[in-house]
């Protein structure tokens, strides 16, 4: 049963993770490539805090999250100059930037080395040694983070975010300040990113570059479109497809010389086939 | 929901194959689980690992197995990735019910520390090259010479022929940077000075003349070359074809990588440490299997499994409390294995052979 916790918990973090992007992609239909790099900073931001100075888990979290804010502060107002295509290419050179630095600012991040021996979070000498407790932590903060993400869609700042999205200049014409709608959802968006990102380091217990690069920030992407854009539910829904369906094929007794290629070839061709059978994704509301 | 059908049947598979998995009754069969990087950039690491192993169980099952039971190998890919070993790790141990593992590089074994303690797992690494890693759990062994080993020969070679300046040109993965930190810490304790440090992402960067540009500007007196396979064909290719003849220092058998492949006028000038070539009867039973000689890591990974099968044989038991106080001292397919109180595998003598004749290249 270890396995399927350990699944659970990869789920829950790509889910927050996914449900993030959601809310910049799907919500206010800005095409970002650079949430990995968010999930890096909060996942590198705790990392260091735990093994450098002992700072407990949730104390380096907040960390991670107002460093995050307040880069991604900056990232968004510049990416704010840019619109459709050229947006999506500057939010991915904010990715590899952020790649860069992990990778060769070795005094601080060890570089391709990582960091190892990254301690579970503990709460008043309550440890989430365990993985079923570990699986707990993250599915609360899974919760806490659809039920924030719920209330931002619904709400009137909500309601803006997706009039951006169908035609920002209208909205600019009705006297709202557009730039402050999509600054204020991009930092809100890159805080629970780094939820995610510290909530990875603290289960894995070991980070390196390899997990926050632009592939992942393309993973994430795909999980919100094939879950559907526009639609939290199927932020989850789709980190519980892309989550589960290498796993599963894990099962399938392939050679194995060949098994992980297999895997491989496979895993893309559902992946196509279910864009094919439902190119809106499977509960979304929005095309790109 | 008539749209989201599958994905309740998708959780139902993985449930319920993972509970059937797990709930299997007591087997006579040992199971060792090899958790490598098959896919992704590590692939050809990998695949040599798991063809290692593969023929080392089935030469033992051959001869009537571990204390009279048969070995069974189950692989797991981890897509070179950390958290794809602890995925691999977890299906192998939950799943398949894994009693051993091997694992590859420094960072698969770092994710999955934690959990080998844990399960208390008795693992050996296969390519893991990091100094002191096997020291990190009770439970860790390792049959792959730490770089530092191979760095130290590499150190006293451009030493003896007085090269002076030295130049590092790598990619960018744990094991390369292991490497060229030992490398450093060695030279300049040496006297020799580092004049650049140049680096490139790992399996992305299919064309690295601007930094090979860079390096024939420094004018190096030798480059250390800690780039693996199968990167380091088109490193070599593309650091000759711009003219440069300086001496390369490469750190493991590179007459067993991709490069061996190159024309033979650009192999000239490269002098590679190997702790000692594979064994005449692993390469011969190897190229049998396979139909090809064994690549980098295969001996080590053959080891592991033979490491294993040994200190079981040696406990008499299949127990991993025990086994982990049995691990003994072989004759391996890599060569003498003797393994430290920590795990480790301990000093290697390092050869030093030219590339272009294969011959012995001896170091006073």
């Amino acid at each position: 049963m270890e396995y399927l916790v350990h699944l659970g918990v990869l789920f829950s973090i790509f889910a927050i993770l996914a449900l993030s992007l959601q809310l910049v992609v799907g919500y206010t239909g800005l095409l970002s490539v650079t949430h990995a790099a968010f999930y890096g900073i909060g996942a590198y931001t705790t990392a260091l805090l735990i093994t450098n100075l002992g700072v407990n888990f949730f104390v380096a979290l907040l960390a991670g999250v107002v460093i995050t804010a307040f880069v991604s502060l900056l990232v968004g107002f510049v990416l704010s100059k840019f619109r459709g295509d050229y947006y999506a290419l500057g939010s991915l050179g904010f990715n590899v930037i952020v790649f860069s630095i992990f990778l060769n600012w070795q005094s601080l991040t060890r570089g391709p080395l990582g960091i190892p021996g990254i301690d579970r979070p503990d709460i008043l000498g309550f440890q989430f040694s365990e993985n079923i407790l570990f699986l707990a932590l993250a599915l609360i903060f899974l919760a806490l983070a659809y039920g924030l993400s719920e209330w931002v869609t619904t709400s009137s700042f909500g309601r803006v975010l997706k009039a951006i999205r169908e035609d920002e200049e209208a909205v600019s014409v009705f006297g709202y300040r557009t730039l402050f709608f999509k600054l204020a959802i991009f930092v809100f968006s890159a805080g629970v990113a780094a939820v995610a990102g510290a909530l990875y380091a603290s289960y894995i217990t070991f980070i390196d570059p390899s997990s926050f690069t632009i592939n992942e920030s393309i993973f994430v992407l795909a999980i919100i479109i094939l879950g559907g854009l526009g639609s939290l539910r199927g932020a989850v829904i789709g980190a519980l497809v892309l989550i589960l369906l290498p796993e599963a094929l894990r099962f399938v007794g392939f050679p194995s010389d060949i098994a992980a290629q297999m895997r491989q070839v496979i895993y893309g061709l559902i992946l196509v086939g279910l864009m094919l059978y439902r190119p809106q994704g499977l509960v979304g509301e929005y095309k790109l | 929901m008539k749209k989201i059908w599958f994905i309740p049947v998708l959780v139902g598979l993985i449930v319920g194959a993972a509970y059937m998995g797990s709930a299997d009754g007591p087997t006579d069969t040992i199971i060792i689980g090899a958790d490598f990087a098959l896919s992704n950039f590590g692939a050809s690491w990998g695949e040599n690992n798991l063809r290692g192993a593969e023929l080392a169980v089935k030469e033992i099952n051959m001869r009537g197995g571990v204390l009279g039971r048969p070995l069974e190998l189950k692989v797991q890919d981890n897509n070179s990735s950390a958290a794809g070993a602890v995925s691999a790790a977890r299906h192998l141990l939950d799943v398949d019910r894994a009693q051993y593992l091997l694992t590859g590089w420094t960072g698969e074994v770092e994710a999955v520390l934690p959990l080998i303690d844990q399960q208390k797992v008795v693992t050996v690494t296969v390519s893991a090259g990091t100094k002191d890693i096997a020291a990190k759990s009770e439970y860790l062994f390792r049959t792959w010479p730490q770089d530092f080993f191979a760095v130290q020969q590499l150190v006293k070679y451009a030493k003896a022929k007085k090269y002076t300046r030295i130049a590092i040109l790598r990619s960018s993965a744990d094991w390369e940077v292991s490497l060229s930190n030992s490398f450093i810490e060695d030279a300049q304790s040496q006297g020799l000075y580092i004049v650049h440090s140049d680096q490139f992402q790992l399996g992305t960067s299919a064309d690295i003349r601007s930094n090979v540009q860079k390096l024939k500007e420094v004018n190096a007196d030798a480059i250390f070359l800690p780039v693996s396979d199968p990167d380091v064909a088109r490193t070599v290719k593309q650091i000759r074809e711009l003219g440069i003849t300086t001496p390369i220092l490469y750190p493991v058998d590179i007459s067993v990588s991709s490069a061996k492949d190159l024309p033979p006028a650009l192999l000239t000038n490269i002098i590679y440490a190997v702790a000692k070539p594979p064994t005449a009867n692993f390469v011969t039973a190897f190229k049998a299997a396979y139909g090809t000689s064994p690549g980098v890591s295969a001996d080590t990974a053959y080891d592991a499994v033979y490491a294993i099968a040994y200190a079981i044989e040696n406990a008499g038991t299949t127990s991993p409390e025990i086994v982990k106080s049995h691990f003994v001292d072989f004759d391996g397919a890599s060569g003498r294995i003797v393994f430290t109180k920590t795990g480790d595998r301990g000093q290697v003598d390092i050869l030093l052979y030219n590339l272009e004749d294969k011959s012995l290249v001896t170091v006073h």
